[in-house]
């Protein structure tokens, strides 16, 4: 925890020292996390996989990212959405390599509005214990080094880039959110060379009745986005305790089980091979081994029992709100095409 | 239901059936409760003695037999008699079972035993489920009307069960092979269970990480 507080006192101080240099703000958008989910339960089940726990997963583990974004003072406005976000200035998006409670594999990938690559590795975390026990406050977390790695990379290249820089990538990202809704005003503003970097030829004056619409445009879809990324707030708070609980007990069975079987490779069995107590020894130690997946069934069945009214609320409330979000997202992107159309029938 | 199964028997148990056919069958429904039907299962004393003398019996077929066996008078036909016994004496405790819930979906059928881990298999699109373990692997798959279960565990152990419904689905037997890497000859018991219905509960529980058990009374 003192670590944490470490953290986030060196991270306030470099913001507040780099706000002085009056320099933009990037807003962020994450995209919610690939599952990497294997579509057959069998190869769920080999690659000890918990579907139920990996799809909390896809909205918790960004939704943890985000509050150290936010916590980090860094940044502007840092949103959550289900899907890529055409007029990112960053864009934050990851695959869920490998999570076990123990050990966090995330394939992270930044990529701002100018398509420069900020990050593009898997980042791996090994879960530590004394930052999550006993801390019922949201900002720990066992992983917290890893979503530390991501935020310090991310950092770097912000400082690494002028003021100039960074007004460029806001401004491509209005332009390339106009473009996508309306490509034959937009694009002409900007050039994407041949390895993918957008460039601006000119940007529009800023009483520029189109652009003007545009930032309208924006501000109503940032409405939307804004209580999309309240409910995954909520399911955050919500889920948050019992996913530190069911990752505790994952931690602690994998640590039991690499004990015992170090233990076996270490010491062998002290009984005459085939006797009695040696016939026992083998299958007590395959018992303990069922046993133990057994009550890792169990924990994911009170992981679901606990979560899932949870994530159905979620659902619910976004299906009131939008409809199934991912599908409903892409809906409301063309519902404000189709608003921009009418309000602009000029528009060539 | 249809399922198309090509199991493959990996060294089984002599006594065993093999299992590497196709077969196209409807699965059979275990699930329930049962208890086990002491009049029919087998005695323990009384394979105990037929395995022992099966020994004697292969020994003497051996042609050299007693003579030239140890000095506890089990030759390579059995083994020594504390493995021989050994062997058995763990047969008898892993046989006991007296009560089995088994649950079972189009997927997946679960057998649960008293002070026991419950064996469990996955048959959907599956030829042979396989669970490995750092301790040892299970195989299971269904042979027809039999589901099979086989263990291979550490030092050479080697448990097979064969699952069986009666015609009338009131009787199940569960024949258990055990063979050791030090007896050759396997010891067999084959026990039979009946249904039963157990006492219903006007509580019903489900289990949460941060509660416990939340508990509420039912309806009936």
């Amino acid at each position: 925890m003192k670590t944490f507080r470490w953290t986030i006192f060196f991270l306030v101080l470099v913001s507040a020292s780099l706000q002085a240099q009056d320099r933009p703000l990037l807003d962020i958008s994450i995209k919610a996390f690939d599952a990497n989910l294997p579509e057959s339960s069998l190869d769920q089940q080999q690659s000890g996989i918990y579907p139920a726990v990996r799809q909390a997963e896809v909205r918790y583990l960004p939704s943890f990212l985000k509050l150290m974004l936010e916590e980090s003072g860094q940044w502007g406005a840092v949103r959550l959405l289900p899907d890529l976000d055409t007029g990112a200035e960053l864009q934050l998006s990851a695959t869920i390599v490998s999570s076990d409670g123990s050990t966090l594999e995330l394939a992270i990938r930044a990529i701002d509005a100018s398509g420069r690559i900020w990050t593009d590795k898997i980042y791996t975390g090994t879960a530590v214990e004394s930052v999550s026990l006993n801390e019922p406050v949201l900002g720990t977390d066992p992983f917290l080094y890893l979503y530390t790695a991501i935020t310090g990379d991310l950092l770097m290249v912000y400082q690494s880039l002028t003021s100039q820089d960074l007004q460029g990538i806001k401004d491509i990202a209005t332009l390339r959110y106009g473009a996508a809704l309306a490509p034959d005003v937009f694009s002409p503003y900007l050039n994407q060379d041949e390895s993918g970097l957008y460039q601006l030829t000119r940007f529009p004056a800023d009483n520029d009745p189109f652009l003007m619409r545009i930032r309208e445009i924006r501000e109503h879809e940032y409405v939307f986005i804004d209580v999309v990324d309240e409910q995954y707030e909520d399911f955050f708070v919500s889920i948050k305790p019992v996913y530190d609980v069911w990752r505790r007990y994952r931690r602690e069975m994998l640590a039991s089980e690499a004990d015992k079987v170090r233990l076996e490779q270490e010491q062998g069995s002290d009984f005459r091979r085939g006797s009695y107590m040696s016939l026992r020894e083998s299958y007590n130690n395959y018992r303990w081994s069922r046993l133990q997946d057994q009550y890792l069934d169990e924990i994911n069945a009170g992981f679901i029992n606990e979560v899932l009214p949870t994530d159905i609320t979620l659902e619910d409330s976004l299906f009131h709100l939008s409809g199934t979000l991912d599908e409903q997202y892409k809906e409301w992107r063309g519902i404000l095409k189709e608003l921009y159309m009418l309000d602009n029938p000029q528009t060539p | 239901m249809p399922v198309l199964l090509l199991l493959q028997a990996c060294a089984s148990p002599e006594s065993a059936p093999r299992i590497n056919e196709e077969v196209d069958f409807d699965v059979i429904d275990l699930s329930g409760n049962w208890e086990k039907d002491y009049q029919l299962s087998d005695d323990f004393q009384t394979e105990f003695n037929l395995y022992m003398f099966d020994i004697r019996r292969r020994l003497t077929n051996q042609g050299d037999g007693l003579n030239r066996s140890s000095s506890i008078g089990i030759g390579s036909a059995g083994g020594n008699m504390e493995t021989v016994v050994g062997l058995a004496r763990f047969t008898e405790e892993i046989t006991r079972m007296p009560l089995l819930e088994i649950e079972q979906d189009r997927a997946r059928v679960q057998i649960n035993r008293e002070d026991d881990f419950a064996l469990t298999c996955e048959f959907i699109n599956r030829q042979t489920a396989i669970t490995q373990t750092p301790f040892g692997i299970e195989q299971c798959g269904w042979n027809g009307e039999q589901l099979l279960f086989q263990l291979n565990l550490t030092e050479g152990l080697r448990i097979f069960y064969q699952v069986t419904l009666s015609p009338n689905k009131q009787q199940l037997n569960i024949t258990t092979t055990v063979t050791s890497g030090q007896v050759s000859t396997p010891m067999t018991i084959s026990n039979y269970y009946r249904r039963y219905d157990p006492p219903e509960s006007d509580v019903d529980c489900i289990l949460t990480l941060t509660r416990n058990n939340v508990c509420r009374r039912g309806i009936h």
